[in-house]
């Protein structure tokens, strides 16, 4: 994805802990290890911040992100680590969604205050989330945001159990291919990628992207639908699913 | 809804591109525990793990982890 602010892949460092798995200190966080999450941290926070960066057009902006990406962390690590999913893929997903609150509450012209010096408690292990439980509730001033206007992935993204997130040695697999899944990623056809760009980077939806673009909205839907069935399949190839010539 | 109509929107959902509607309606499937979603929905999260990866690593600055451990530390 050549744009600015990309630099082909890079997989997260892990740091001077190579020899700790990510999950080992998943479960060390959720045990409440400090040094466990200030290691996972070093692996993550640069991918993270970079991601934020791109979201959110300002470094400060993305420090704060990143802060509420950890802080997530360490309340839900229980949860996280009983539903065995890759805190990576975790990690990732939850940062997206905290540039993309941001960035749209932005756009809204909605302000959003600076993170709360308050920490949430840690919910017991094993109990649900709750899906209206979001940081930004502390976060913003008092009546700036009904809870119904709360972002309707939040719910979901930390909603247990997360059955969804790819195991650990899926991940693994990936970022051990992850020149491969490069070149498949350059293959695709420009239009399609500046879409998807304008999805992952920029957080618009089809409807915005259309807009940038100046597209109609059934194209730029089949566009970005091509192209995600396009990854996909070329991931089956690189990931050993079947075979194919990339 | 029908999962056959649901094959190319699992990525977009992650990414928070789909319409409001779209991912309304997506969700309420997903409540209902559907294996099939879920598992394609797995392998859109790994998708949308490796996109994010093509962003720029970015050092964050020299106080950010002091903050953010001072922070849990004082829980």
């Amino acid at each position: 994805m050549p744009n600015s602010g990309n630099s082909g892949f890079s997989k997260p460092s892990r740091g001077g802990d190579a020899e700790l798995r990510r999950e080992d200190l998943l479960a060390r966080v959720a045990g409440g290890d400090v040094e466990a999450l200030a290691s996972l941290y070093d692996q993550f926070a640069p991918t993270l911040m970079g991601m934020l960066v791109r979201i959110l057009s300002s470094k400060l902006d993305a420090e704060s992100g990143l802060q509420e990406v950890f802080l997530r962390l360490w309340k839900e690590a229980p949860e996280l680590a009983r539903a065995k999913g890759s805190v990576a893929a975790w990690l990732v997903l939850m940062a997206r969604q905290i540039g993309l609150e941001r960035v749209r509450a932005k756009r809204a012209g909605k302000a959003v205050a600076a993170p709360s010096r308050g920490l949430p408690g840690r919910r017991k292990a094993g109990k649900p989330a709750d899906s209206r439980i979001d940081s930004r509730a502390v976060e913003r001033k008092a009546g700036e945001h009904a809870p119904g206007e709360l972002d309707l992935h939040s719910g979901f993204l930390l909603a247990a159990p997360r059955t969804w997130l790819p195991r650990p040695e899926d991940i693994a697999l990936a970022e051990a291919r992850l020149d491969l899944l490069q070149r498949a990623f350059d293959q695709m056809p420009k239009p399609q990628r500046r879409s998807l760009e304008l999805a992952v980077f920029e957080a618009y939806n089809e409807s915005e992207i259309a807009a940038q673009l100046g597209e109609p909205l059934g194209k730029v839907s089949a566009g970005l639908r091509a192209a995600l069935t396009f990854l996909r399949h070329r991931q089956h190839a690189v990931l050993g699913t079947w075979t194919a010539d990339i | 809804m029908d999962c056959r109509h649901l094959e190319s929107v699992y990525e977009l959902f992650l990414l928070g591109a789909l319409l409001e509607e779209d991912s309304l309606q997506l969700q309420e499937h997903l409540s209902l525990g559907c294996e099939h979603c879920l598992e394609r929905l797995k392998e859109a999260a790994r998708t949308v793990y490796l996109l994010s990866l093509a962003a720029k690593p970015v050092a964050p600055g020299p106080k950010a982890k002091a903050n953010l451990l001072r922070q849990v530390k004082g829980k």
